[in-house]
């Protein structure tokens, strides 16, 4: 079952590879989209002799929107997707199977490796923002406070996004457009239907522990609705995480993955 | 013959499309050789061989295990994919070391079979180039390096040779008869039967997923009884040669030429032309310098199986 000298290697591997690949280095850059546009209207107000922004209002307003409502999306769906999605499309797939290695072990390595990329990018660009608008402040207990549990939320989030991708990628071969469907399709739309369809969204928990009130949904969905008990919240991410890995790892062991043409 | 691998009845389905069909055979030791045309079927097999794909119909073994899911299994067979497919932005290197690691062996150990294994492919000095700049000759033997790194017992390579300089492929030919040698078995597919032919005689033909044949390369030819098999003699006295096989009715053909102190025969019955040329060379005094069978090659019988 799972070996954690496999865990390890598959880990050390695919982190150190990830790292180096173009992917990665693009969302880097792209997490700091917000602090580049910050210093823009700053540098700009600054010639033009305007007051400059408020650094704590644009990183809870700004930062935070980009950060949790299309970053978080964004990294998850292109890291957690490839986990199996690009060992499948590229072929690579065969190394891992025919070794000694289970699939749990596989699929855990992998994950947690691609896991790590996608929360260090989050927690560098978001990080960043953080010091760069609260540069008088940084050591502030209230706003220190603040900034962990945007980082907690990021964590969760991104472990939450990325199994459901993740899931979605071992199970099809274009998982990639369904992901996107999820995110900007459903997700909004669930905040507007009756019943229960906003649960059946992952936005929905996390928002609910964000410690900043940020826009529900996305464009004509962008509303505010209630929020769950953080506990409560919590609590279904994880569950959601884990359901969606016990899941991958169940279609990775049953599934066999026709690599080419056969002959 | 100690059986390695075990398969019963295989028959595997892409949807409606027939991948493999009721194949049952069993591989011992040594270098078996699985031949057939692209599309054959032969990647088929050896993708059920190595838990890639779960049969639709039948099972198969590898030292009395299940493959499918058995995980454990793969520390005893070392595996070259027929893909030109690796990790990008990882060195020779890493990706060598990382299936070293993979086999369980301490990060000592790991470096000490990297090194050897690259060292036996004459990978060692381009070990820290990317993968996606190597040529796909030196991909090809990377693979291979990959799937020697464990001194595995069994050795399965899916077109191993493709893309590989005339050179290698002599060492790597020979690497393969050094591992026959000490026991150790390998299963290699070609549709090239050159390639074939100079690892080994014992071969598996696969053709529009079926076995063909299966067997040395002699005993197949011999299966073929209503297959004419040609047979070149060289004589000191080719005519009284060809006069006294003429009454025979198991000889279908002779053409003689005489430049060459030859004749070349065509029999249906190949034991019982041997049995009656050693009463005529003993009843005429025929000195006998050369016997061959110009057919008697893999080409020949692949051609005329697949046409059968």
């Amino acid at each position: 079952m799972l070996n954690l000298n496999n865990v390890k290697t598959i880990y050390l591997f695919f982190t150190k590879k990830l790292f180096k690949s173009k992917k990665t280095k693009f969302f880097i850059l792209f997490s700091f989209f917000p602090l580049i546009i910050f210093l823009l209207v700053n540098g700009i107000k600054a010639v033009n002799h305007s007051s400059p922004l408020e650094g704590s209002v644009f990183f809870a307003r700004g930062g935070m929107s980009f950060f949790f409502q299309l970053y978080i999306q964004l990294v998850s769906l292109l890291f957690g997707g490839s986990v199996l999605g690009d060992e499948i499309e590229s072929k690579t797939l065969i190394y891992l199977q025919a070794s000694p290695a289970s699939k749990l072990s596989v699929l855990t390595g992998k994950f947690l490796s691609y896991f790590t990329v996608s929360f260090s990018s989050f927690f560098l660009g978001s990080t960043s923002l953080y010091v760069v608008t609260n540069f008088n402040n940084i050591f502030d207990p209230g706003s220190m406070k603040t900034l962990a549990q945007l980082e907690f939320a990021g964590f969760l989030s991104i472990l939450a996004y990325s199994s459901f991708f993740m899931m979605l990628g071992a199970l099809l071969k274009k998982s990639t457009i369904l992901g996107v469907f999820f995110i900007f399709g459903w997700e909004g739309l669930a905040q507007i239907l009756p019943g229960a369809a906003q649960k059946m969204t992952i936005i929905y928990y996390m928002t609910s522990i964000i410690p900043i009130e940020l826009p529900r949904g996305r464009g004509p969905f962008n509303f505010w609705v209630e929020r769950l008990p953080y506990f409560e919240a919590v609590l279904m991410l994880l569950f959601i995480s884990t359901l969606f890995f016990a899941a991958t790892a169940y279609i990775f062991y049953r599934k066999e993955y026709v690599l080419a043409d056969h002959s | 013959m100690e059986i390695v691998v075990k398969g019963e009845n295989l028959s595997k389905w892409y949807g409606n499309v027939q991948g493999i069909s009721e194949i049952s055979l069993g591989i011992g030791k040594g270098i078996q050789g699985i031949l057939g045309p692209n599309g054959a079927g032969k990647s088929t097999f050896l993708k059920i061989l190595t838990g890639q794909l779960k049969p639709n119909i039948g099972n198969i073994k590898i030292f009395g295990e299940p493959v499918f899911n058995n995980n454990k299994l793969f520390s005893d067979i070392g595996y070259c994919p027929e893909y030109d497919a690796f990790y990008r932005d990882v060195t020779g290197w890493e990706f060598i070391l990382f299936k070293a690691r993979l086999f369980g062996y301490s990060e000592k150990e790991a470096i000490k079979r990297a090194e050897a294994a690259l060292e036996n492919i004459g990978l060692t000095e381009n070990k820290n180039r990317l993968i996606s700049k190597y040529s796909m000759g030196m991909r090809q033997r990377l693979k291979f390096a990959s799937a020697i790194i464990n001194d595995s017992k069994l050795i399965v390579l899916d077109e191993p040779l493709r893309g590989v300089d005339p050179l290698w492929r002599i060492r790597i030919i020979k690497m393969l008869k050094e591992f026959e040698k000490e026991g150790r078995t390998v299963i290699v597919s070609s549709h090239i039967l050159s390639e074939i032919e100079s690892m080994t005689n014992n071969v598996i033909l696969i053709h529009q997923g079926k076995v063909f044949a299966h067997g040395d390369i002699q005993e197949i030819r011999n299966l073929i009884d209503s297959h004419p098999h040609k047979i070149s003699v060289v004589c000191d006295k080719p005519r009284l040669l060809a006069q006294n096989l003429v009454p025979y009715d198991f000889i279908l053909n002779i053409q003689l030429k005489d430049k060459e102190d030859k004749i070349i025969l065509e029999t249906d019955k190949r034991d019982m032309f041997f049995d009656n040329l050693m009463k005529i060379i003993a009843g005429s005094e025929i000195d006998i310098s050369e016997i061959s069978s110009p057919d008697d090659n893999l080409q020949s019988v692949f051609d005329y199986l697949i046409d059968r």
